[in-house]
């Protein structure tokens, strides 16, 4: 059997069930007490086992919430349905929301959850960028402030939660029991992002909320102007600029 | 292509380097909070594969009072297929960062056709993978710009179509590729037992001088098999063939991979000095390497 055969057939084993091993045993060797079956199960194992602890590393408050029984089995049919494709296990599993979201459907809460476990991994994983310095903006020109563009930190993300998420989250980080999942009264928006190494999250009303993603879309901030009184606009800015959710800005079309 | 050394070249090893544990992300505080009795880190390189953020900021602070040697699991040098070159490109920009004493990954394959299992499997011991191997690990070896320190795994299951001994594979593979080896002594003796070889005929059967750094960890015992879990402090029978392996080897850096179940750090330093005292008994070494690295850190 040539190298790539026999990786081929073996990297199948691993992805499919233990009930149907295909022809590759019959390439494998046994003895001193252990049957070939036996040995390749440990490699069977292994796998689901390594991919679950990496689910389990990133979606930590989404585990302590479901408990050991659901997450092990949600963890299950993802690991089944995604092999790996990248070469840092840190990267694996962004759709694990989404698949939470289909197996759960009774549950919403629980995929919301992992949106947050996981915009908060990839905040702190982002990459470094020099921030904005506040000071910069005293060099803009009156006339530049209407093309002004602000570009993103790589670690910002908003997701939109139908939840009481945040309080869930917060029970879990201290420790405690966990409010019930309730319904908010309206849709909020929520930001991620990364400050002094740490990854933050705050929610957002639906003005600010409405700003930033028309930032992130592209516009220029005197559109989000537009939208709001000067104070208010100013006073966003002055936060956005504290909390670095800035890298860059850009004058003209 | 890297040229075949030199009979005057053939000992191109990195000197002794002392002796090093794996940097863990729960130890950052203290190994900046103070000088540790410890020569020099070992990092896993995808950790620090990302493009920004706290591990990073950690390692460069870290790096500047130890030196460090990195050690990864995913470049997949017994796969069939074209090497991952994106993978090599960023592995080679972290090593621009850091400045490592030198680059490991295993002997192994980890997945095919854009599949990564995150797992080392062994590769059968034929003369198709030792050439397979070797022109991959020659390939990498010319991208990086230097040589690779390559590992042998702990492996739990054999093919029917090797045709020679894991120490005879690991050898021709290191003379074909030229590479240099890090000898696990953890994995010699799970492999040992799993498959009913001497673990002393494996270190017998290597080439000493491509030997550039030895690792030893813990493993779990599970009846008829063990497994390398990482996650107990070295077994007694390791530190055994450790001493053995220092008979023949002399002076070569050697560290604890402790991955789970990780101690306090001064729980793994305490197991380091127990390393440094069979090495002690083995070859002579400057044991003032801690105490001088101390001191400069403190000037």
């Amino acid at each position: 059997m040539s190298l790539a055969a026999l990786q081929a057939g073996f990297q199948a084993y691993i992805l499919r069930s233990r009930d149907e091993p295909g022809t590759i045993l019959d390439h494998l060797e046994g003895g001193f007490g252990i049957g070939r079956e036996r040995r390749a199960g440990i490699y069977h194992h292994a796998y689901r086992a390594r991919l679950r602890e990496a689910l389990g590393s990133v979606f930590e408050r989404t585990w302590a919430y479901l408990g050991d029984g659901e997450f092990d089995a949600a963890a299950a049919r993802f690991i089944e349905a995604h092999p790996p494709v990248t070469r840092n296990l840190r990267d694996y599993g962004p759709e694990f929301p989404a698949s939470l979201r289909e197996s759960l459907p009774d549950d919403p809460e629980v995929a919301e959850l992992a949106t947050m476990d996981w915009n908060l991994h990839a905040a702190f994983d982002a990459p470094d960028c020099p921030r904005l310095d506040p000071a910069s903006l005293g060099d803009l020109r009156e006339e530049d402030w209407a093309s002004a563009r602000f570009a993103l930190h790589p670690g910002v993300s908003l997701a939109v939660f139908d939840w009481n998420v945040l309080p869930i989250w917060h029970a879990i980080d201290q420790g405690a029991t966990p409010p019930p999942a309730a319904r908010l009264p309206r849709p909020t928006g929520h930001l991620f992002w990364r400050s002094a190494l740490a990854s933050r999250f705050r929610s957002l009303d639906e003005a600010e909320f409405t700003a930033l993603r028309d930032l992130a879309a592209g516009a220029p901030f005197a559109r989000v102007c537009e939208a709001t009184t000067p104070g208010e606009a100013g006073e966003w800015l002055r936060t956005w600029l504290a909390d670095e959710l800035f890298t860059g800005l850009s004058t003209g079309t | 292509m890297t040229p075949h050394p030199s009979p005057a070249a053939r000992d191109r090893r990195e000197p002794f380097r002392g002796f090093g544990l794996g940097l863990r992300p729960k130890h950052y505080a203290e190994f900046l909070a103070a000088p540790q009795r410890v020569d020099w880190l070992e990092v896993i390189s995808e950790n620090y594969m990302v493009q920004g953020g706290k591990p990073l900021a950690m390692l460069d602070a870290i790096r500047a009072d130890y030196p460090v040697a990195m050690h990864g699991v995913s470049m997949s040098l017994g796969s069939v297929g074209e090497l991952d070159f994106g993978y090599l490109a960023k592995l080679k920009d972290l090593a621009r960062r850091i400045e490592p004493m030198w680059i490991s990954d295993h002997l192994c394959w980890t997945g095919v056709h854009g599949v990564n299992l995150h797992d080392l499997y062994p590769l059968p011991y034929t003369d198709e993978a030792v050439r397979h191997v070797a022109a991959r690990i020659r390939q990498a070896q010319d991208f990086l710009g230097r040589r690779l320190v390559v590992e042998n795994v702990s492996s739990y299951l054999a093919y029917a179509s090797s045709a020679m001994s894991e120490w005879a594979f690991v050898s021709a593979v290191a003379e074909e590729a030229d590479c240099l080896l890090l000898l696990d002594v953890n994995n010699i003796h799970v492999s040992a037992t799993n498959h009913g070889y001497d673990a002393r005929e494996f270190v017998d059967g290597v080439p000493a001088h491509r030997v550039q750094q030895i690792h030893l960890a813990g493993h779990s015992d599970l009846g008829d098999h063990l497994i390398d879990t990482h996650d107990a402090p070295i077994a007694e029978a390791v530190f055994e063939l450790y001493g053995y392996a220092c008979r023949r080897f002399g002076a070569v850096s050697a560290m604890i991979e402790r991955d789970d179940a990780i101690p306090p750090l001064a729980d793994l330093i305490q197991e380091l000095d127990r390393v440094r005292e069979v090495a002690r008994g083995n070859f002579p070494f400057d044991a003032s390497l801690p105490a001088r690295r101390a001191e400069r850190a403190a000037a």
